[in-house]
């Protein structure tokens, strides 16, 4: 991304297509007619930005919105936002049928941002992070704390700019991969709180270039659904999570 | 309350900083308030730092450094900046007196030609062992000989590295190969005021870790550093409480206000429990913005707190034992919790 060349820009990042979620809303909204949907915004809009959500669910027909409590509905209308909105904590966060309304309503969270396997929802959100270091290991010596990786043979390494503080889970230490220089790399040793080690193998790649953790299925990106299988998690928990802690850019 | 609530308690804090530079002097401390001061809050805890006479603070970043700077940390409290991106706006960093953790000629040209009036605090990174960023061996002599040429731009500060804790043989032959860095560099004609390898677990336990200056976030929130040995039996004390009020208990389940949108993992369910009243009750779902606990017949009613995680007064689990359940770590936990939960601090 441009954005990631500037000076003191964040070395990882949580970009977020809005276009994802209105047409989303428009899938989801055709299939629950004559019931009326609810954009459910939960936890920030499950990572994805409450307003910003809010506005890209109602161009594409959702007709209200569902938060936890109604103090953060406080935001929405800030923001002009003048349909309905229901507190929906406590509820189960999938498919719920909301009372008090005039029509009936139906509440969708985690299929808005494209968090569910569906041919027709798209993923809204994209993780990635920058190379920040390159180094080249021999047979046998360690990577990252506790030396749970060992390289067998000598092996290129990348430092990502992303780490367990930044919503990427721990435990895919020496499990998850991410997408750079065109293949899928394994995680080499822990996840650290701001960084992780790829095993490139014969590969290189430069300082700057690009690791994806997940994103656009269509660009041969990793998804959503893919990252969070592989590391027993759900979707909808790791896009919030990285939504809350890595700085967002919003398209 | 009407949704997760995280206390921080400063006193906690301040006791444990006390604690660490009885431990570690004559070695300095760093304290570091990285991702957000562990999840307490980047400045009130920063500010304890400095009122306790902290001399070193670690940023992680470049921007967590200007922001420090401005509010109000001034430079008579170095910063220190580890985690430096492709693109980095230095002359801003070198005009703030933010200190450099540098692991490439490249950055230091960077740093050289950035237009900045002063010179640039720089602390050169040897890899030990670790294999994340540093020189490794081979670098080393012409990263050192880079910086001593440039030195009309760039202030030789420190020499550091970074153990992987993996085994004290290895964290030995680390140490070895430092001092070894160390007397090739100074055979080159660098010189260095300060010198660090020892982050929490190691600056506690091994002197020879401990050089000039040791770099503690851990243990300076009470993060005990598993295997076995808790905070308490370093003397040091948890910081932060997380707790959420119960809003529905139906059939022997209490629903409450808080998920896994504020930072609580999904995997508790089935392997935690938190305390209300007192009392422990097993997690059983983890939804985006609610839990359920199971309480049977329990007296648990609309309004009670339940305490996810603390010091373990109230009956709760610690970040120690929060960590062991889910095959993780403390500092995973509370970097986890969503900035968005409000903090308050008490111990003032």
């Amino acid at each position: 991304m441009s954005d990631a060349r500037m000076p003191g820009s964040a070395v990882c990042s949580a970009q977020v297509d809005l276009s994802a979620i209105s047409d989303n809303a428009a899938v989801l909204a055709a299939r629950v007619w004559p019931r009326l949907l609810a954009a459910d915004l939960a936890a920030d809009g499950y990572g994805h930005g409450a307003v910003e959500s809010a506005l890209a669910a109602l161009r594409g027909g959702a007709a209200t919105l569902a938060v936890s409590e109604l103090d953060d509905a406080r935001a929405l209308r800030d923001a002009g936002i003048t349909v309905d909105i229901v507190a929906r904590r406590g509820l189960p966060s999938t498919g719920v049928p909301l009372a008090g309304q005039d029509h009936e309503v139906y509440s969708a969270g985690a299929a808005l941002y494209g968090l569910v396997e569906d041919a027709e929802l798209r993923p809204a959100m994209r993780v990635s992070a920058l190379v920040v270091g390159t180094k080249t290991i021999e047979a046998g010596e360690g990577v990252s704390y506790g030396y749970t990786y060992r390289a067998t043979t000598r092996t290129n390494l990348a430092l990502v700019g992303i780490g367990y503080a930044d919503g990427l889970d721990r435990i895919a230490s020496n499990i998850g991969t991410l997408l750079l220089g065109g293949r899928a790399r394994t995680i080499a040793g822990r996840v650290a709180m701001n960084a992780l080690v790829l095993d490139l193998g014969g590969d290189t790649v430069r300082v700057g270039d690009e690791a994806v953790v997940f994103g656009d299925e269509s660009q041969g990106e990793p998804t959503a659904a893919a990252w969070a299988a592989a590391i027993g998690r759900s979707a909808a928990e790791v896009a919030s999570v990285f939504g809350r802690h890595l700085p967002r850019v919003t398209s | 309350m009407t949704g997760a609530e995280v206390t921080v308690d400063l006193a906690a804090y301040r006791r444990n900083l006390d604690r660490i530079r009885t431990r570690v002097a004559p070695a300095g401390l760093m304290a570091i308030v990285k991702a957000d001061a562990y999840g307490h809050g980047l400045l009130p805890i920063a500010r304890v730092a400095v009122e306790a006479g902290v001399g070193w603070i670690g940023s992680l970043d470049i921007a967590t450094g200007l922001r420090l700077r401005e509010a109000g940390i001034h430079d008579d409290v170095a910063i220190f900046a580890w985690l430096l991106g492709p693109v980095e706006d230095y002359a801003a960093a070198i005009g703030a007196g933010i200190d450099l953790g540098v692991s490439t000629a490249d950055q230091l040209d960077q740093l050289a030609t950035a237009g900045a009036a002063g010179r640039a605090r720089v602390h050169l990174k040897i890899d030990t062992g670790l294999h994340r960023n540093g020189a490794d061996a081979a670098e080393w002599p012409s990263l050192v000989r880079r910086a001593l040429e440039l030195e009309d731009r760039v202030e030789l500060v420190g020499v550091w590295t970074h153990i992987a804790e993996a085994s004290d043989a290895e964290d030995s032959e680390a140490i070895e190969q430092f001092h070894a860095a160390i007397a090739m560099a100074q055979g080159l004609g660098a010189a260095f005021s300060v010198r660090h390898l020892a982050a929490s677990a190691a600056s506690f336990a091994r002197a020879d870790a401990r050089f000039d200056l040791v770099r503690v976030g851990a243990f300076s929130y009470g993060i005990s550093p598993g295997g076995g040995v808790t905070a308490a039996s370093l003397g040091l004390e948890p910081v932060l409480t997380l707790a959420a009020p119960v809003i529905a208990v139906n059939d022997g389940l209490a629903t409450v206000a808080t998920g896994f949108g504020d930072g609580i993992p999904g995997s508790a369910a089935g392997a935690m429990e938190l305390a209300i009243g007192g009392e422990r009750y097993l997690i059983v779902s983890v939804d985006v913005d609610s839990l359920e606990v199971a309480v049977g017949a329990a007296p648990v009613g609309t309004g009670d707190i339940a305490v996810l995680v603390g010091p373990g007064t109230r009956g709760e689990p610690t970040l120690q034992e929060w960590g062991d359940a889910l095959g993780t770590i403390g500092e995973e936990i509370v970097t986890r919790l969503s900035p968005r939960i409000p903090r308050r601090y008490v111990g003032v």
